[in-house]
Parts: C-alpha cells; structure tokens; sequence
C-alpha cells in the first residue's frame, strides 16, 4: 500500500526550516515591526486619519522586545441612530439570507452566522450598563499581536504538517517564506482596515471583525498556501518521470 | 463569573485538542506507519456462501445499476444470492425487482416489505431470516461495485474472529459542483487516513453500512440489526467489538457511491448520520467504558472518540458562545497572549489536522490537484457543524419520540449519467493510482 518513505534527510531539513525558520522569524521582529510602522504611516495618511503614530513595546520570552505601531485613535461608540441602522440592516441580511438559492447555502449559512454576532454587539450596546470594555487601538494592537502568533506557528505547524512530504528543500523553503512573507504584508493591512471600518462603522463593528476578520482569515491564509503546496510534484513521482537521461550517472548505471 | 465561563472554554479547548492530536497520529500512521491489510490477495478460495443485501425505497433511478454490477461480478454464482429489499417503494423499483427476478431466478431474490416499521435497519433486520447464507454484505442501491468487490469483502471472513467487514467508498459524481468536490475530499480524509490508520493500530474501524458485509454467525450472537436506530452501522459496529469480534478495514475494495449534489440533501443526510451516531454514543459509552476483558485500553479510547465525533460540533458552538461572552466581558486583554495562543489553537488548528489528514489522503490517493480546494473544506465544515449542532440540540429536546421512517438521501442520477468504468471492470480505482497498488 501507498505510503510515504522517511529519510535522515528530511528529518533534518524538517529541523532546519521549522527551526531555522521560527529563529529567523525572531531576529526579523524588529525590522517587521518597523514595516509595519511604515505600512500604517502611509495607510494613515492615504486614508485622511488625522492621528498620531507611535509605538507600543511588545515582549517576547526570552527578552525579545520590538516595537508595534500604534495610531492613537478616539473609540468612536455608536448611538442610538448607528444602532437603529445596524439593526435594520442586520434584519435585512437576515431575510435575504432566506431568499438566496439552495446553491448559496453556505453563504446563507455564513450571512446568518455574522448577523448573530452582530446582533450580539447590538444587544450589548443596547442594554449593558458596563463601558464596552476595549479601545480601538487596543484591538488594533491585538490584531497585530495574534498575527505574529500566527507568523510564529507558521514555521512549526509546516514542519509536522508539510515538511514530511517528499517535496524539494528549495520548495518548501519558498512556502515557508512566502507564507510569512504575505502574511507580513497582510497584518498590518488588514489591521489598517479594521481601523478604518471601526473608525467610521463605530465600535460596533468591533466584536464581528475581531472574531471573523482577524485570526480566521490569517489562517485561511495558512491553509491556501498549503493546500496549494501539497498539489505540487513531488521529489518521487519527479524522479518516476523523467527520461533517463537526466537522472546522473549512477542512477543510469543502476 | 469569569471562572465559570473560562473553565468550560479551557474543558473545549482541551477535547479539541485531543481530537487534533488524534487526527493527526492517524495521519502520522498513515503516511509512514506499517499498513495491515493481511486478506486483500486471497483470489482463490473455498468461498462461503454469500448474502448480498441491498435495501432498496424508492430506487427505480439507481437500482437496475446496482444489480447489474452484482451479476458482472467474480463471485461463484452458486455461492451467490442477491435479495433487494423493497421496503413500501412507491415508484417502478418493483416492477425492476421483479424483471431480474425473473431473468435471474437462481440468484436475485427479492424479498418485499409492506408493513412494520421502516428504515434500513428495520429492513435488514427482517431480511436476514430470509437468506441462511454464512456472510451477509450490504450494499446501499446507488453504489456500483467493481467485479472482484465481493471476493475482497468476503476474504477477511475466512479469519474466525473477524465480524464486520468494511471496503472504501469513493464518490462518482466528483465533477458535478463545489459540494461533491468537498464531499471527495472528506471522503479521501475519512477512508484513505482515518480508516485506515485504525485499521493499522488495531483500533476500531468502522463498518459504514454499505460496501461491506457481516458474519451472520456474529450478527445472531449479538442480537441481529437492531431496527430502533437511525445508524444501524455504527450500531453494529459497536455490538460486534464488544462481543469480542473483530472489524476490519479494506483500503482496496473500493466501491463507487453518489455523493449528495445539494446542499438540502447533503444537509438532510449528515442530520441522520448525527441522530444515529448521537444513539450510539448514547447505548454504548458506558458499556465500552467498563471495557470487556477482551477489549483494549487504546480500543475503548479510540471508541469513545468515535462515538463523539459528531457531539464535536455542538461542543465547538458553545466553545464559540462562550468565546464571545468572554470577549464582551474584557477577557480577551487581561488573560494577553494566552488567551490569543488558546483561542489561536481552538479556533483554527483544533480544525488544521482534518485539513492535513485529508491533504495527506489525496496525495495519497495520487490526485494532488484536487488538495487546491482545502480553504474551501471551512464552507462544508460550517454547514455540517450548523446542520449537527442543530440535528443534536433538536435530538435532545425529543428523545422520547422515535423516527419510524426512511431517512434517504436523495438520488442524482439520470439515465443519461454516464457510469464510471470501475462498475464491473475490476476493483473499482476511484483515484488515479487506485489507493494503494504498492
């Protein structure tokens, strides 16, 4: 039966790139941190937010420390006219949710999924008498923050999930940093979108983006790459179809 | 408060762990491990007598296929009979029973069923006294078995201790929409992998019902089908380990099965697979946890994990419930980076190892293209944990009432299908290196 056969070599490249690639991560922090900076600074002032930027240290065991941007903004809280809206937009959503074709039905299924959550920070901003319990630039921080967790599991989650695959060094070397590298680019993005969005949608947007804009997204991310990874030739069936040719000079003499 | 929300979120946390942990050592398993499949090369034998059961209602699209399949196949036809079970049919499947009655008089017998309680398992259970032959398999009337299927089912009986018998079954209607590409891939995930491995590891590989067969010496000793449940395989299953018989796994008998072409019946179909399994879990937890000398501690782990396989998604909802109370409460900043590694583990990678074990299952298989697909497994993930969730919560709340009916999926197929070429050619190689020609 199929199976896949294991060798000292892809032990150790399996070693080198979760390894080496989560302590390339850790030396890279700072200069990420600094595009991140860079990448607000200019999405501040494409988008006209008149705020400050600065920097909140983050620290890592190990006494790593680097700096994330921060744009301190005021947390803009919804009124009874914002919720009014969202509720009857919510109620709408909801009724064509019902109305969508049979072929839609794990959009149904997602569009009812977001007006609950939705509906739950209406219901929050309605009736509970505690202060909503985050500022902005408080999610924004954590967004930022959950991505470098994300980033940081990258190079393991590969090394248990993909580098046992018999797939070349060179390919699985470029996954890893393509993975990071888009994933470095999309944080901050999406962090300044969700910025952006809260700024002019209230908090009240808030919980929804926090909990199906963030985290879950950085992981279909994940899964993308690698499902697009494990599509690729591997180094057998390579090896299965090349003509004789190209396979050296001991395999031809086998 | 906090506490009290915090600790059942930790207590979901930590069975999706375990449930991450054990896909992904099948997954392991399966990638490096040694494979037992010690039956699938017998071609010559004494073959026992054969019983080929297919419960039949309402089938006049399929049925005619499924026969002809039978009597394509390499089974000694003196050996063989097959008995469809027309339960209250409505439609021609009659009139098509009757037709190959009557040309194949010898072989198919069909045996009608007009009153008592329906269902598949009822039909079953009142089929058996119908034919004394010593192995008894089960085919549903929309599945296409390749001509050497039933000797590779059959071949494992000849180890006395072995009750159950399970082959693989690989989706034919692959190419129709996003649904049965997904459904391909589960499927890939569920039989190449999971199957599989604990076929390896001596755990219990489930008899799914269909592409498969019994002993009936085992069947009689524990009782016969029991026709009060929705998941008369799992049911079995379950009777047949703790009575000390065996149930095996065949990676290579392959069989041919219509996936779902809807979301409505995809929906339809997965509810009845969670009422059912929902029973089992139900009948035999405490059973399997007194664990019969004859039982191993790894067997009753692996059992009770899969009797709750689909008390997972509810269990995943409340996680999520109990996720957002606590965001709105201000857990999320003071419990700091903890709280993002847990709700990061919980939320994505308690899934990630069903996306490796079912990558690893297509790779397997030798078709990799279709791995493209894996972020588009979340769209069939949140309709089945909906569609579970709400099948068990309702479950609950009328437990008391019983369902006396057929629970069928819907059939897809026209007479213009075209059939694939594993019906009565072979083994049925649904994959491009079937799955395991090494």
């Amino acid at each position: 039966m199929v199976g896949l056969p294991w060798t000292i070599w892809r032990l150790v490249t399996t070693l080198i790139l979760s390894l080496g690639g989560l302590a390339a991560l850790l030396a890279a922090l700072p200069y990420v941190g600094r595009f991140w900076g860079a990448v607000f600074e200019r999405a501040r002032d494409f988008l006209g937010i008149h705020a400050p930027l600065g920097d909140q240290l983050f620290s890592l065991p190990g006494g790593i420390t680097f700096a994330l941007p921060v744009l301190a903004v005021p947390t803009p809280l919804p009124d009874s006219l914002v919720l009014s809206i969202a509720g009857i937009v919510c109620a709408v959503v909801l009724v064509g949710s019902f109305a969508l074709p049979e072929r839609f039905t794990p959009l149904r299924y997602l569009l009812r999924f977001l007006v609950v959550l939705q509906g739950s920070a209406i219901l929050f901003f309605a009736v509970s008498r505690d202060p909503f319990p985050y500022r902005l630039q408080d999610h924004v921080f954590i967004l930022l923050t959950a991505g470098l967790v994300v980033m940081g599991l990258v190079p393991l989650v590969l090394g248990f999930t993909l580098h046992l695959f018999d797939l070349a060094f060179w390919k699985k070397l470029l996954l890893t940093l393509a993975i990071l590298i888009h994933l470095a680019v999309w944080i901050p993005l999406q962090a300044v979108a969700h910025l952006w969005l809260i700024l002019h949608g209230t908090a009240l947007l808030m919980p929804v983006l926090f909990l199906t804009g963030g985290l879950l997204l950085d992981v279909l991310v994940f899964v993308a790459f690698y499902g697009w990874a494990l599509s690729w030739r591997g180094e057998q069936e390579r090896r299965e179809t090349l003509p004789p040719v190209h396979l050296g000079r001991k395999a031809r003499r086998r | 408060m906090r506490f009290a929300l915090l600790i059942p979120l930790y207590i979901i946390v930590a069975v999706m762990v375990v449930y991450t942990i054990r896909h992904y050592l099948f997954t392991l398993n399966r990638l490096f491990g040694r494979h037992r499949q010690p039956y699938v090369d017998i071609g010559t034998a004494a073959w026992p007598r054969v019983a080929v059961f297919v419960p039949c209602h309402n089938e006049e699209k399929v049925v005619s296929h499924m026969l002809d399949a039978l009597l394509a196949g390499d089974y000694p036809p003196d050996r063989l009979i097959i008995v469809p079970i027309n339960d209250r049919s409505s439609d021609g499947t009659q009139d098509i029973l009757d037709d190959y009655a009557g040309r194949f008089p010898l072989q198919v017998r069909p045996f009608r069923r007009d009153d008592g309680r329906p269902g598949k398992a009822a039909a079953l259970r009142a089929a058996t006294a119908a034919a004394d032959a010593d192995i008894h398999l089960v085919f549903d009337a929309d599945y296409l078995p390749g001509r050497g299927l039933m000797k590779q089912l059959v071949a494992p009986f000849f180890d006395p201790e072995v009750g159950a018998v399970m082959g693989r079954v690989v989706p034919m209607n692959v190419s129709k929409s996003l649904l049965t590409r997904l459904l391909d891939l589960e499927r890939t995930g569920g039989y190449q992998v999971d199957q599989q491995a604990r076929m390896n590891l001596g755990l219990i590989p489930q008899y799914g019902g269909t592409v498969g067969g019994v002993r009936r010496a085992a069947l009689l000793d524990v009782g016969g089908w029991r026709d009060d449940t929705l998941a008369e395989d799992t049911d079995i299953t379950f009777q047949l380990v703790l009575a000390g018989w065996e149930v095996v796994y065949q990676n290579r008998s392959e069989c041919y099965e219509e996936v779902p072409e809807n979301w409505s019946s995809r929906i339809r179909q997965i509810k009845r697979w969670a009422r059912g399994h929902n029973q089992a879990m139900l009948r035999y937890w405490w059973p399997l946890l007194k664990r019969p000398a004859h039982v191993r501690r790894r067997t009753v782990v692996d059992g009770l994990l899969l009797l709750g396989v689909f008390a997972v998604g509810p269990l995943l909802l409340l996680g999520w419930m109990l996720a957002i109370t606590l965001y709105y409460l201000g857990i999320q900043i003071s419990a700091g980076l903890l709280a993002i590694l847990i709700v990061a583990m919980y939320s994505t990678l308690g899934n990630f190892a069903a996306f490796f074990e079912v990558a690893a299952g297509a790779r397997l298989d030798g078709s990799r293209r279709r791995i493209r697909l894996l972020p588009f497994l979340i769209v069939g993930f949140l309709v089945s944990l909906v569609s579970v969730s709400w099948a068990t919560v309702a479950q609950m709340a009328t437990f008391w009432r019983r369902h006396d009916q057929w629970e069928k999926t819907e059939r897809h197929r026209t007479a213009s299908t075209e059939l694939p070429n594993g019906n009565g050619n072979g083994n049925g190689n649904g994959h491009k290196n079937g799955n395991g020609g090494a």
